[in-house]
Parts: structure tokens; C-alpha cells; sequence
């Protein structure tokens, strides 16, 4: 560890589709398995992390919202300091398509990033609560493992939670 | 295409609403034993608790209506089996459940996010020889005994002696039953206080609904109005413990004028103290510490103005989002967002219900009425004994028919 105080420590990060990331300490420590990682190999800071599960469009735009939050949350507190970090949070998330969205969970999942695995899952919330039980089953990969009349039966009992449901549009 | 691990998608699960998830029952059966799991429900309640969500406000006039907080602006009717037009009350509501009268005789719980309903089983109001209950001397309560999960009804019947031309006598025999939904039946206390006699002033708790008992603490709530006659100057709070099932006496807060005519209310599970200052002004105080007499503070003080030129009842509903508002009811006519910081008032305009109303919040949960594990249960026994059956059937059949000794 150098003894100059403009020196910050940077990790480096190597996606899926083998390009590397170079990010300040400060942001990699937001990924609880990269710091975990460090603080049982405290002599580790020197290597190139590995992320086979992380692809290089993913990587970047995690890194950008952790630098992002980490600034927000540098700043004091206040009403207006939260105003902002929603509407970052849902600009963040608004132009992205569902895969685009379930490749971020399944990377923050991956690299463990509590706020942004809550924020996006609440994203993902948003917008199925009003799908079709179809569009759902697609969403998320789920086979129907209910035989016709199982779910004919299930349908008929709660009716009227299937009245007012978005149309399919995908 | 990506497929999500289920641990992610219990988590989007908890953030979803209850008409949503019972739709989403049908996606698959891992995902419906997610959604009726006990565990799962009661995290989805305790989040919904947490971050303000998933809450509604019932308006109790001739028939009742549901808003939802988050939007507040249209009522729409509620609906429930045995809706026969007006006159049902909502005497409570705790973590989803609400609790309705139809009549003396017709009770249900019911559960507006699931339509789970359950009729209660009917409870004679016994009178002592010589006395008669009257219609408007029943009061109710109803919540949740924290310790053993089970959901209670209180139901307190007041008698007149029939030969008695004063309505308005002090001493009046009390039945006092507790329904419990674990075991599905009503159960009298025989041990009850002596003040209970003289707790009920027709005209004070008809009005307003002061007759249904406010949940806080795991106890229910009712206001024992002064009787200067007997020498009691001041309100009382008396409470009946739902775990214990005995009456207790609550703390109250010091005011430095005690000249005010006293409601209880809940805010957010907290007892609150309402005072009303001869209608010229309201303070209200809440209980931060369930039975801490000392933490007893005073959260709000509203002054009547132009608009409401009187204020002959308010009742704090709940805090808004980010807990920087109280969404208060008064004169059970208007609603009002009361501002902590800046202490304004701004009216809400809620359409689609009638004029006049009294407001309960409820949040909307999985909160099943019905023991799952006891109906699949029976359901098995009863699959089992018909088997039974069919087989003596067709061995009676055999040895008969054939006369097979088998």
C-alpha cells in the first residue's frame, strides 16, 4: 500500500468476454464477493479478478451506478439528495428491456450488490405486477408444471385477480 | 434467455401485490407453495408494514368503500359474500383481516385482498332475569393475539333492567364473550372489573364508532368518558389484553389542561390520545412505548378554521410514505394531510363514497382465515375414510356375491 494519499488503489476486473476493468477500490468493495474475496486474501489486491459470470455491457453499467450511489452518498443527507438518487435509479432502469434487466439481477446476484439487486428486483416488481400469468411464465423461465384441469381449477377459484390484467405485448 | 434462480424471484415476490400474487399462483406449483407458504406470508406482511405499502383505508358509512393510500382518490365498494345492501360495519381490521358485523347474530372475518371469508359461528347474548340487551349496547373489538398467532373477537353486551325508565342509569350488567379463530369458538370472562359498569355512555360511544375497540400493543381500547357524579373527573383508557384475556388499565398522557373530551386511535401500531378541546382545538399524543406512561409525546395540535369552523371529531389515520405527514379524518367528513414539519393542512378530495363515513386503514396481506394444514388435513382423512368405505363396499360385494371368505 503506497504512502501517498493521491494514490487510490485499483482492482482489476476481467468479464466474461475477456476485457478487464480497472475500478478504484472503493467501487469493487461495493460487490460483497470481491470484498469478501480480499478480506480472506488480503494479499490478493495485486491479481486480476476473474468474473466468468459477468458480462463487459453488464460490468460497466454496475460500475456506473456504484459510482453514482457512492457520490449521492458522500453528499449530506436530505430530501432533495433522495429525489435524486430515485429518478437516477428509474432512468437507470427504464430504457432497459427484460433481458437486458435479468442479466443485471443475475450479475449483481452473482457479485453480490445488495441496494442494486433490491432496486432492480424492484424494478422487475413494477413491471409484471399488472402481466398475464403467460407473459410471467416467460419472464422469468417457468415451466407450467400444471395439468389443464390443475390450472383450469386454480383459475376458476381466484377469478377475479385475472380481471384487469395488462395485455401480452412481448 | 436469462433465467432467474428462485431466491430472486421469492424476492420480487415479496414486493408484489396481494391481487398479483394470487394470480401469479397459477404460474407454476413451486411458485404457488412459495406464495401460500406461512413464512412467505408473514414476511410479505412485515415488508408491506415496513415501507408503507400495500395500504388502504376503509370509509364506513351506509355501505363501505376501499381507497387505496398510495393514490387516495377514488373509493370504490367493497365487495364480500353476503353483501345484502347496507348497514354492515367494519368493527376492525388487523393485518388484512377485517372483522364485520351484519347484525348481532351475523359476524364474519374477512380478508378484502384474498375475498377469503369466513362467516363466525353465532353467539347467544345471554341476559340476566329481568334484563334485556338493546339494539346500540353492543360494542366490538378485534385483533391479534401476538403470542399464539390467533385472531380474537371481543364482543361486550350492555343490559338494561326492563322495568328501569332511566335509560341513562349508571350500573349496567355486562356479557363480555371472546371468539378465537384457532378454535373456532366463543368463550365467556367471568372475571370483570368492577368499573366495566359504569364504563358505557350511550350517546359518547354511539357516536363515531367509539364503540369498536382500538388495536395497539396486542390490546383493544375503549375511552371511559368522565361521571362527575361518581366522582371520576377525567377519562379513562381501559384496554383488554388479547393474550391474557383480562381487562387492564392504560397510562395516560399528563396534560397540563385536562379539560378535553378524550379518543383513543392507532398511528402506525401506536396508541394515540386524541383531545379535544371543546372542538376548538385537537392535540394528539402517541404512546411510543406500548405501557411507558413517560413516552407518552405530543406528535400534532390542530386549530379549527374558516373551513372547519368545529371540530367535533378527529382521528389520526396514518403517516404518509416518508413519514413526514399524518393523514387525518375529521368530522368524519373530510380528510386532511397534516404537514409535521411546516404544520399545514392540505385537504384530500377523495370521490365515489358517501358523504359521511368513519375511516379505518387496513393493509392488504395473504393473511389466510382458514387453517390450510387443518382443511388438507380433513381433506385427507376424509379421502381415507371414503377409500375405507369403497373397500368394505366391494368386500361386503365379494363375500356375498360369491361367498368368498376373505
Amino acid at each position: 500500500m503506497s504512502m501517498a494519499a493521491v494514490e487510490t488503489k485499483k482492482i482489476t476486473l476481467r468479464t466474461a468476454d475477456n476485457h478487464e476493468f480497472e475500478v478504484e477500490e472503493a467501487i469493487a468493495m461495493e460487490f460483497s464477493t470481491i470484498k469478501t474475496f480480499f478480506d480472506e486474501n488480503p494479499d490478493a489486491s495485486e491479481d486480476t479478478i476473474p468474473l466468468p459470470n459477468v458480462t463487459s455491457k453488464c460490468l460497466s453499467a454496475i460500475i456506473e451506478y456504484c459510482k453514482s450511489h457512492l457520490a449521492f452518498r458522500a453528499r449530506e443527507t436530505s430530501s432533495s439528495i433522495d429525489e435524486q438518487v430515485r429518478t437516477y435509479d428509474e432512468e437507470f432502469v427504464k430504457a432497459r428491456d427484460n433481458e437486458s434487466l435479468k442479466e443485471l439481477i443475475l450479475a449483481a446476484n452473482y457479485l453480490n450488490i445488495k441496494a442494486l439487486l433490491d432496486m432492480l428486483n424492484q424494478a422487475v416488481a413494477d413491471r409484471i405486477k399488472n402481466k398475464s400469468v403467460e407473459y410471467v411464465r416467460r419472464f422469468f423461465g417457468l415451466e407450467n408444471d400444471y395439468t389443464p384441469e390443475e390450472e383450469a381449477a386454480i383459475r376458476a377459484e381466484n377469478e377475479w385477480a385475472f380481471e384487469g390484467v395488462d395485455p401480452d405485448d412481448d | 434467455m436469462s433465467k432467474l434462480p428462485m431466491d430472486v424471484i421469492t424476492d420480487v415476490c415479496y414486493r408484489l401485490p396481494v391481487k398479483t400474487l394470487v394470480r401469479f399462483k397459477s404460474l407454476s406449483k413451486p411458485c404457488c407453495s412459495i406464495i401460500d407458504d406461512p413464512e412467505f406470508i408473514r414476511a410479505h406482511l412485515n415488508r408491506s408494514n415496513r415501507t408503507r405499502s400495500n395500504l388502504n383505508i376503509i370509509l364506513r358509512g351506509l355501505h363501505l368503500y376501499s381507497v387505496e393510500f398510495d393514490a387516495l382518490d377514488t373509493a370504490i365498494p367493497l365487495e364480500y359474500p353476503l353483501s345484502n345492501g347496507a348497514g354492515t360495519e367494519a368493527f376492525g381490521s388487523c393485518n388484512g383481516l377485517l372483522a364485520l358485523r351484519m347484525t348481532e347474530k351475523s359476524l364474519a372475518l374477512y380478508n378484502p385482498s384474498t375475498r377469503e371469508f369466513r362467516r363466525l359461528p353465532v353467539s347467544q347474548i345471554d341476559p340476566p332475569p329481568g334484563e334485556s340487551c338493546k339494539s346500540g349496547y353492543v360494542f366490538y373489538g378485534f385483533g391479534q393475539d401476538v403470542k399464539t398467532d390467533d385472531y380474537k373477537v371481543v364482543r361486550m353486551a350492555q343490559f338494561n333492567k326492563d322495568d328501569e325508565e332511566d335509560d341513562e342509569g349508571y350500573f349496567f350488567d355486562y356479557e363480555v364473550k371472546v371468539y378465537s379463530l384457532k378454535n373456532d369458538s366463543w368463550r365467556k370472562i367471568t372475571e370483570l372489573p368492577h368499573y366495566l359498569r359504569f364504563m358505557f355512555q350511550f350517546f359518547y360511544h354511539l357516536l363515531h364508532r367509539r364503540g369498536y375497540g382500538v388495536l395497539a400493543g396486542g390490546v383493544l381500547h375503549w375511552v371511559m368518558p368522565p361521571r362527575i357524579e361518581l366522582g371520576m373527573r377525567t377519562s379513562r383508557i381501559v384496554g383488554f389484553d388479547l393474550t391474557t384475556e383480562k381487562f387492564v388499565k392504560v397510562p395516560q398522557p399528563e396534560c397540563a389542561d385536562r379539560n378535553y373530551l378524550l379518543d383513543v386511535a392507532a398511528l402506525d401500531g401506536c396508541l394515540c390520545a386524541v383531545c379535544n378541546y371543546n372542538q376548538e382545538f385537537v392535540d394528539v399524543w402517541v404512546m411510543k412505548e406500548y405501557g411507558m406512561k413517560e413516552s407518552w409525546t405530543r406528535l400534532l395540535s390542530v386549530q379549527k378554521t374558516r373551513a372547519i369552523n368545529a371540530l367535533t371529531f378527529l382521528r389520526p389515520l396514518a403517516y404518509s410514505k416518508y413519514r413526514d405527514k399524518v393523514l387525518l379524518e375529521i368530522n368524519n367528513q373530510k380528510f386532511i394531510w397534516y404537514d409535521l414539519q411546516s404544520k399545514k393542512m392540505r385537504s384530500v378530495k377523495i370521490g365515489g363514497s358517501s358523504t359521511s363515513f368513519g375511516a379505518e386503514v387496513y393493509v392488504g396481506s395473504l393473511v389466510p382465515i382458514e387453517d390450510r394444514k387443518r382443511v388438507e388435513n380433513q381433506k385427507q382423512n376424509e379421502r381415507e375414510e371414503q377409500k375405507k368405505r369403497n373397500r368394505k363396499k366391494r368386500d361386503d360385494f365379494l363375500s356375498q356375491g360369491f361367498k368368498l371368505v376373505l
